[in-house]
């Protein structure tokens, strides 16, 4: 007994940092992380590739004609809602299991939110290295465009990738925060935050249109340009992030 | 010596029912516990409480001296697998394996390897379709390779062939033995078990029951078997904690007897058998033979 006494505590110096272990947990099956979406945005890359191939092939018209109108391509779109639908699965696929490996719940966010980010950052440059190729091939050969599209403006690349990065976190962010209710309340967590998020976007638009304030919410955003605009993107995320918080902070494995 | 879980007074009530119920104990290094009782009696609550997984409604939990709720410092030394543990459905054992190594300080991923292929655990197969024997597999060969000061079984035998049973109890056995530490074995199959153990906690309906040294536990009932009439006179005036019979046969359990009273018994022709800690505990906490029979 004595023996046994002495073996029992660990050493506080052979102490697991479990911030970085929850961190690498999210990584620990690169298929969902990252094979199964590549292989997706491959799949509707080459749809879109074939596409502007039969226009090219079947249509004599301007080739600027074509460029012009696939800047308005919603094809990428895809990676940003599949960001959203990991970062819920993030929080209902490990919760559970990083509890049962002795992670604090902070330590958990910390370590959930730092996978998060990271993995919207390394989609934003492989986008904002996609739209540079496409750029330079003149559109994947044909004036195709499905990256350096219309909606991150052309500030160049550098200004694309951290444009695509914001965009990418608010989805993230927003997936986070569902994932987060859903642990600690099930259903009743989602159903309750869309509803209020419903009513909130709702009753921005009413308040928008009853004081005719359209033209300046307008104006605005024109006065801002894109490099203003996106960075606003964070105060939701800072937002979520928060309540995210909140919602974890006393989740149980049983809820 | 010092314990290393003091829990007092802990409830844990989830809306009108009580979970937990007013429990209170220690638990010593170095000792093999059995935390017993039947389906929803409060066993995998309990663990939860002490590992910080579940908010007590009230009542104090110390574990190595401190609350374990988000103390990393006192969750470095537990491992608690549940029985019903989920994992991310895209994980095989080998992710779990994997990130064992980053979560126990103690991990020893070898003696986790070895104990994968005495288990002929599938580590590359999807968990959600392992069969419940290989799923309880994942929860001990993690409960064991983490060599955690304080490790939890919850069911550990639930679903393992007998070969796998033997091997779990020897690998424990062994490891315990080269490396002390405190292990909280959670079942209802109470048999199975019982050699292990050093101490027993038999909870039920949230209350704690019994607490008990399980050398102590064995010696504090017998069955008596004889006649009816012979047994019907050997308990009169006893505390009778079960009877039982067959057309002229009887058989009552009773509490300790001494060596007068065995030999009282032995003269009025009845037979004397030890009661096992199973039937101890079922007689305890209150099911019928059948009952027991059918589970």
């Amino acid at each position: 007994m004595n023996a046994a006494a002495a073996t029992l505590a660990v050493p506080a110096t052979g102490r697991p940092n479990r911030v970085l272990a929850v961190f690498r947990l999210h990584f620990v099956n690169p298929v969902t992380v990252a094979w199964m979406p590549l292989g997706i945005y491959a799949f509707i890359f080459a749809m879109n590739w074939l596409i502007w191939l039969i226009v090219n092939v079947a249509t004599t018209d301007s080739r600027e004609g074509m460029s012009e109108g696939t800047t308005w391509s919603g094809a990428s779109m895809f990676i940003f809602v599949w960001l959203l639908v990991i970062a819920v699965q993030a929080m209902n696929r490990t919760f559970h299991f990083a509890l049962g490996f002795g992670a604090t719940r902070r330590d958990y966010y910390l370590g959930t939110i730092a996978a998060l980010v990271v993995s919207a950052a390394g989609w934003a440059i492989l986008f904002g290295i996609l739209a540079m190729i496409e750029e330079a091939t003149d559109g994947w050969g044909l004036g195709g465009h499905m990256f350096a599209s219309v909606y991150f403006g052309d500030d160049g690349p550098i200004a694309r990738i951290w444009y695509v990065f914001l965009l990418m976190l608010f989805f993230t962010a927003l997936g986070l925060v569902a994932g987060a209710l859903f642990v600690r309340w099930r259903t009743f967590g989602l159903v309750g935050f869309f509803a209020v998020l419903a009513l909130v976007l709702i009753g921005g638009i009413a308040w928008i249109a009853l004081t005719s304030s359209w033209a300046a919410v307008g104006s605005f955003f024109g006065t801002l340009g894109f490099a203003g605009s996106y960075p606003l993107l964070l105060v939701p995320v800072a937002i979520a992030g928060l309540l995210g918080y909140v919602a974890l902070r006393r989740a149980t494995a049983r809820s | 010596m010092n314990a290393i879980v003091e829990v007092s007074g802990l409830t844990k009530r989830y809306g009108s029912l009580a979970a937990v119920d007013e429990v209170g104990f220690t638990l010593e290094p170095g000792r093999v516990y059995g935390l017993l009782g039947r389906n929803g009696a409060g066993k995998t609550t309990l663990m939860s409480l002490l590992t910080g997984q579940e908010f007590a409604t009230e009542g104090r939990i110390e574990v190595f001296g401190r609350s374990p709720v988000e103390h990393a410092d006192v969750l470095d030394q537990l491992c608690f697998i549940r029985e019903s543990q989920r994992y991310p459905d895209d994980f095989e054992p080998r992710h779990v394996l994997r990130s064992a190594e980053w979560f126990f300080p103690n991990w020893d991923a070898a003696f986790a390897q070895q104990l994968v292929e005495e288990f002929r655990l599938p580590v590359k197969r999807k968990i959600k379709k392992l069969s419940r024997g290989q799923l309880s597999a994942v929860g001990v060969i993690v409960g064991l390779a983490s060599r955690a000061p304080l490790t939890f079984f919850d069911e550990p035998y639930l679903g393992l062939d007998a070969s796998a049973r033997q091997l779990f109890y020897d690998r424990l056995l062994a490891d315990i033995a080269e490396r002390p530490r405190t292990v909280v074995l959670s079942t209802h199959l109470i048999d199975e078990v019982a050699d292990l153990l050093e101490h027993v906690l038999v909870i039920d309906r949230g209350r704690l029951i019994v607490d008990a040294d399980a050398e102590e536990l064995r010696g504090t009932a017998a069955s008596v078997v004889g006649p009816r009439a012979a047994v019907d006179a050997f308990v009169a005036g006893r505390e009778v904690l079960h009877r039982d019979g067959i057309g002229g046969l009887s058989s009552a359990t009773v509490s300790r007897l001494s060596e007068a009273e065995r030999a009282e018994a032995a003269a009025a022709g009845l037979e004397l058998a030890p009661v096992s800690l199973q039937q101890l505990v079922v007689r305890l906490t209150g099911a019928t033979d059948s009952e027991v029979e059918n589970r």
